[in-house]
Parts: structure tokens; sequence; C-alpha cells
């Protein structure tokens, strides 16, 4: 077997072109863009599709992704403004809206929003007290974007939007903070118990000032009762002393009566003069 | 060397075939031009080597040639995903006033890129309440001009 010179040249030809049309023709796929450089020099960008480029002169030298690329921004600690830490992470999802800008203003434009958003981030909690910063989220997002807008458009880059996904205090911080809340639940308790106590003496006291009323009460009616009753014996009685001496004298007996009876009292000595007994009882009126 | 025509349509085919696993775009009009040479062959039996090569060579270049001039690059389906995206040429509404060194405020009737309301720039001032039609976006502005 031989080969021609013809043939060889034919064949020299066939891979030229074979290899000139496969490093020609290039095939975009949606959600990416290509960026070519002609002689290192920015050339053009191939959009999604079937593209030509000259080869040997042409070099695809980027193939950028222009879909939302979601960026996840590591955990870091950030120092409040009354020297709390807290433990945030973030998500931002951004896009190459000027795939030129995005390869030639800088060098890895995912690591540099990672980075801004981070320092950013920082700073706008910084500046907040702790409190404030675990409860006003939407803030620290739109202070976020803001910030991170001048930047973008350098790198032609839209930030979709930044997502606080964490914010929690760091461990320390947060059993102190536990601490402060059981602390001032604890207070509570004891303020609570206090006032039923105090609640308690003031109600005992009133009871004691009612009970004191109505006892004096009684005490200046039964007076009144007995005034009364004796001022009827006296109308009833009138000057004579012998009805007088009649009830006086059967209350003695009565209570000699008593006396007798009681186990201890053996001896009762009764006056043998009854009835002057009694009239000394009246201190000898009459 | 000699090739039987059968070589050639059998290589056209496999050709074809690989076209699948390589998805270039070029090596299918390698393989119909194999598939054209075997059917020379067939014609024409006394081809030499060198001739059934360079038909290979000019048939495959002719078509590539001839699929491109058929080939435009015609519009395309949706942009979602490219860089411009879809939201050139939306319509907002100017909500802030807007002049060349001075940022405006745009809303939209649906969220654009993620949010309803972007500052926005543009080359002509204009008044607030103006419908304005989006032609670029810079970083995290819009860039409107009248609609």
């Amino acid at each position: 077997m031989e080969f021609s010179a013809g043939f060889v040249v034919v064949l020299a030809l066939l891979a030229f072109v074979a290899v000139t049309i496969a490093k020609g023709v290039r095939i975009v796929p949606q959600g990416e863009e290509w960026i070519v450089e002609r002689l290192g020099k920015y050339h053009g960008t191939l959009k999604p599709g079937l593209n030509i480029v000259i080869p040997y002169l042409d070099k695809v030298a980027y193939q950028l992704v222009t879909k939302d690329i979601i960026l996840d921004v590591q955990e870091q600690e950030v120092i409040t403004r009354d020297n709390a830490v807290i433990l945030t992470n973030a998500i931002a999802f951004i896009k190459v809206t000027d795939p030129v800008k995005a390869v030639y203003g800088i060098t890895d434009f995912s690591e540099a929003i990672r980075n801004l958003i981070m320092t950013t981030l920082r700073s706008i909690v910084g500046e907040m007290e702790l409190d404030e910063a675990l409860s006003s989220r939407d803030k620290i997002k739109a202070r976020l974007r803001e910030s991170i807008a001048d930047e973008a458009v350098d790198w032609g880059l839209t930030v979709k939007s930044v997502e606080i996904q964490d914010i929690k205090p760091s461990e320390s911080m947060q059993r102190a903070m536990e601490m402060q809340a059981a602390a001032e639940r604890e207070r509570k308790a004891v303020v609570i118990r206090a006032e039923g106590a105090k609640q308690a003496a003031i109600l005992e006291a009133e009871a004691r000032l009612e009970s004191a009323k109505r006892d004096a009460n009684a005490q200046v009616m039964l007076a009144e009762a007995s005034a009364e009753a004796i001022r009827r014996i006296t109308a009833a009685i009138g000057d004579q002393t012998g009805p007088m001496s009649y009830m006086l004298g059967e209350k003695y007996i009565q209570a000699l009566e008593r006396m007798g009876e009681k186990d201890n009292a053996k001896v009762v000595v009764l006056p043998a003069d009854l009835q002057e007994a009694v009239k000394g009882l009246f201190g000898r009126r009459s | 060397m000699t090739f039987e025509w059968w070589m050639w349509i059998v290589g056209g085919i496999t050709l074809i075939i690989a076209e699948l696993a390589i998805p270039a775009f070029f090596v299918i009009w390698f393989g119909l031009g194999a598939l054209l040479v075997g059917l020379l062959m067939l014609l024409f039996p006394e081809l030499s080597a060198t001739a059934q090569v360079a038909t290979w060579t000019l048939a495959s270049l002719a078509l590539v040639v001839l699929w491109f001039k058929v080939f435009k690059q015609t519009f395309q389906k949706t942009r979602i995903g490219t860089a411009d995206g879809e939201v050139i040429g939306e319509v907002g509404l100017l909500v802030g006033a807007v002049a060349p060194f001075a940022r405006g405020k745009v809303r939209f009737q649906r969220p654009l890129l993620g949010s309803e309301e972007w500052v926005c720039i543009a080359d002509t001032a204009i008044a607030a309440g103006e419908r304005v039609r989006v032609i670029a976006v810079e970083g995290s502005f819009l860039k409107v001009s009248k609609a």
C-alpha cells in the first residue's frame, strides 16, 4: 500500500477542515454566556444557541452562568454596639447582568460579593443594639442591599436579594440572656408573694377592727340593757326595801347553794342573821 | 489503500451516531458527507482514494456552509437566564423623578429581579408619575427611558 502525494494532501486538508469546524462551532447552552477574546482582547459575548467563532484567532476565555447564583455567606461573629456577640449568616441571590464587567471588572465576583456582604453585615449590626439587631431583620436586609449596590454596578451584577438566615446570640450570651429572663421571673414571683402577704395582713387587721367594733357595740348594748333593767326594777320597787331584800336574799342563798355543790368547798359558813347580812349589802341605808 | 462503498456508508452512519455523543454539531456533516461518498461509489466504483477523500472533505464543508446559510440566530423563545434577562422592555411607573444626575425610583406591577421598586437612572429628566421602559440593567440600578 502506498500513498500518493495527492492523497496525503487531501487527507491533511480533511484534518484541517475537521479541526477548524470543530473549533469554530460553539453551542452555548441556555443559562450561560461565553466571553470570546480575539488575540487576547475582548471581542464578543456568545449568547445561548449555535455560534461560530474563528478558530486560531478567537478563544472562548470565560464561560459564565447567567442564571441566579446562590451565594452562601458563612456564619460570622458580630459585635453589637452594646458589646454583645451574635452569630449571623446570610444568603444572597445575585445575577450576572453584564458578563463583560463580571469577567474583567473583578477576579472572582462570587468571592468578592460574599466578602462584601460579610463586612457590610458586620458594620450594620455593629451600629445596632443587641435587641434591635435581633428584631429588625428587614432593616438589615434593606441596608445590606443598598450598601452593596455601588460595587454591584462596577462588577456587572445585580443583587436580587440578601436574606439574613440566622441571627442568634453567641452561646455565652444566650446563657446570660436566659439567666436574665429567669431572674426577671423570680423577681416577679417574689413581688407577687409579698403583695399577697400584704393583702392578707390588711384583711386580717380589718377583720380585727370590725370584730372589735362589734364587741364594743355589744358591750354598750349590754350595759344599756342592764341600766334599763335596773331602772325598771327601781321603778317597780319604789321606796320599799322588802322586795329588794327578798330578791337579794334569794340570790345570796342560790350562790351559797352553788358553793355547796362544789367538791372542794366542804365547809360553807352561813351567816345566822341572814336578813341583817343582806341588809348589810345595802350599806345600812334603812 | 482501497475503500469499499459500504465502508463509507457504515463510517457515515457511525459519525452521525457519534454526533449524539459529542453534541458539537459538526460531526453530523462529516457523516452525511461520508454517506454521499458511499452513494457516489455505488454509481462510479472506479473513484480513486484521493478523489474519495477530497469529495468527502468538500461535501462536508459544503454541508456546513449550507447549514449556516440556512441557520440564522432567530429570536429567542425565552430570555430567562440570559444576562439582560426578561427585564428589558418592561414598563413601570416612575414614583420618584429622575434626572441625568439624580436617581429616581421606579415601581413595577409585579416584582422584577426580586423587587418591586428599583432605583433608576436616565439620560433625560422624567417627572414622577410617567410610565417608563427599562432599557438596561446596571448593577442595582435600572436605566429607563420614557415609555
